[in-house]
């Protein structure tokens, strides 16, 4: 395995944003990206949880979405189109999401190989909580016996990537009838509180992904907050001088 | 009209230890496009060998702008995916887009085979010729590949 890049700063934030919409995540998210593209900060990784959102990646097909616009505002889900590949996919309570913006500039090995680190992130958290996925060939993400349980997506601008996989912990799994997973029509999710038979704290998931993810692409995380975040990308937008 | 099968473009020899294929006869940015200078002014613009062998097979590829639309350096032109990954091509040089290889919609893994011929991206007309000079030269390119590390120019602002 590749594992992580050879000679890259293993300096790494981690910003845990807690429960924070979309369109906000998104918005501070492509600022860190803009920074990281200047060199303003270390690589980041992001941990949250969006309310009830369904995400059009850039090769979405609106007809995998099977409600109409006035049904999902009736049921309170919020659509948004983004950048990332991939598909159609849905976020809601429940379910952690974790992003990567990271500097992939000096990668000389297929991008393919970075996902395929991701998704080894994931199946390491998930056997942890002792969840025996698998990776199933030209549908990225991870399954269990045909059932997705983490999704994945990525966008790479500049060399510099965002967007990442959504893991679901305990989400409404009825939630995820409203779209064809991944376009994959018939598909269902599953969840780790599903698959055991039990609830998990979900904080206790994001802390195992947090620390998986330093061991896979051996990094040393230090903690920032959202308020921190915020402050570093509102000081780097001001001009300097004045 | 464009037509690469004019000419398929002579190779550099001396690759500095690059893996990747670098054409001899154009022009290069630091995010892995190139630029060729055509006919009366006009510019041709597509990937590199080495983006190509990063992204894999490529399964998309869509155009942010139309012929007759006026491009600005730094925003991005097309989207190329493969594998769940979305990349951003951004514009290099500010001009006019004259031709897009709309081909590649249906066939993107064209991008894989012919990276610097029939996988060209767009035909411009600069508008700001001086942005041609920001562009790097074909042995530097190769060189940054090899020793594989970021330029030193300064990150240019979109």
């Amino acid at each position: 395995m590749s594992m992580g890049d050879v000679g890259q700063d293993p300096k790494t934030l981690l910003g845990r944003l807690g429960l924070i919409p979309f369109e906000q995540a998104m918005a501070l998210e492509e600022r860190l990206r803009r920074l990281r593209y200047e060199r303003g900060i270390p690589d980041t990784i992001l941990i949250m949880e969006h309310p009830p959102t369904i995400t059009m990646g850039r090769f979405g097909q609106t007809d995998n979405i099977l409600l109409s616009p006035e049904e999902l505002d009736r049921r309170g889900i919020a659509l948004a189109h983004t950048n990332r590949g991939g598909d159609v996919t849905i976020h809601t309570r429940g379910q952690l999401v974790f992003h990567v913006v990271m500097d992939l500039r000096c990668r000389n090995s297929p991008l393919r190989g970075f996902i395929t680190d991701l998704e080894e992130v994931a199946l390491r958290t998930l056997a942890y909580y002792g969840v025996v996925a698998g990776r199933w060939d030209e549908h990225p993400g991870l399954w269990v016996e045909g059932r997705q349980v983490v999704a994945i997506g990525l966008h790479l601008g500049q060399g510099i990537s965002s967007h990442g996989l959504s893991l679901n912990v305990d989400p409404d799994l009825s939630t995820f009838g409203v779209i064809n997973l991944c376009g994959l029509p018939g598909r269902e999710a599953t969840s780790i509180a599903r698959e055991l038979g039990y609830p998990v704290d979900i904080k206790h998931v994001a802390r195992t992904l947090a620390a998986t993810f330093a061991e896979v692409f051996r990094r040393e995380l230090t903690p920032v907050s959202l308020a921190n975040l915020t402050k570093r990308v509102a000081g780097a937008a001001t001009p300097k001088g004045i | 009209v464009y037509s690469p099968f004019d000419s398929y473009p002579p190779l550099l020899e001396e690759r500095y230890g690059c893996t990747a294929s670098v054409a001899a006869d154009r022009w290069y940015t630091d995010d892995h496009l190139w630029v060729k200078e055509w006919e009366e002014g006009k510019i041709v613009i597509g990937i590199t060998d080495k983006m190509q062998s990063l992204l894999s097979t490529v399964t998309y590829c869509g155009f942010m702008f139309e012929e007759e639309m006026v491009a600005d350096r730094g925003a991005i032109f097309a989207a190329v995916g493969a594998y769940k990954l979305s990349t951003d091509i951004i514009v290099p040089v500010s001009g006019k887009v004259l031709q897009i290889n709309t081909a590649l919609r249906t066939f993107p893994y064209v991008l894989n085979a012919f990276p610097y011929s029939e996988g060209w991206l767009a035909v411009m007309m600069p508008t700001r010729t001086q942005e041609m000079g920001d562009l790097i030269g074909p042995h530097y390119y190769a060189y940054l590949q090899a020793v594989n590390i970021p330029p030193t120019v300064p990150p240019k602002r979109s």
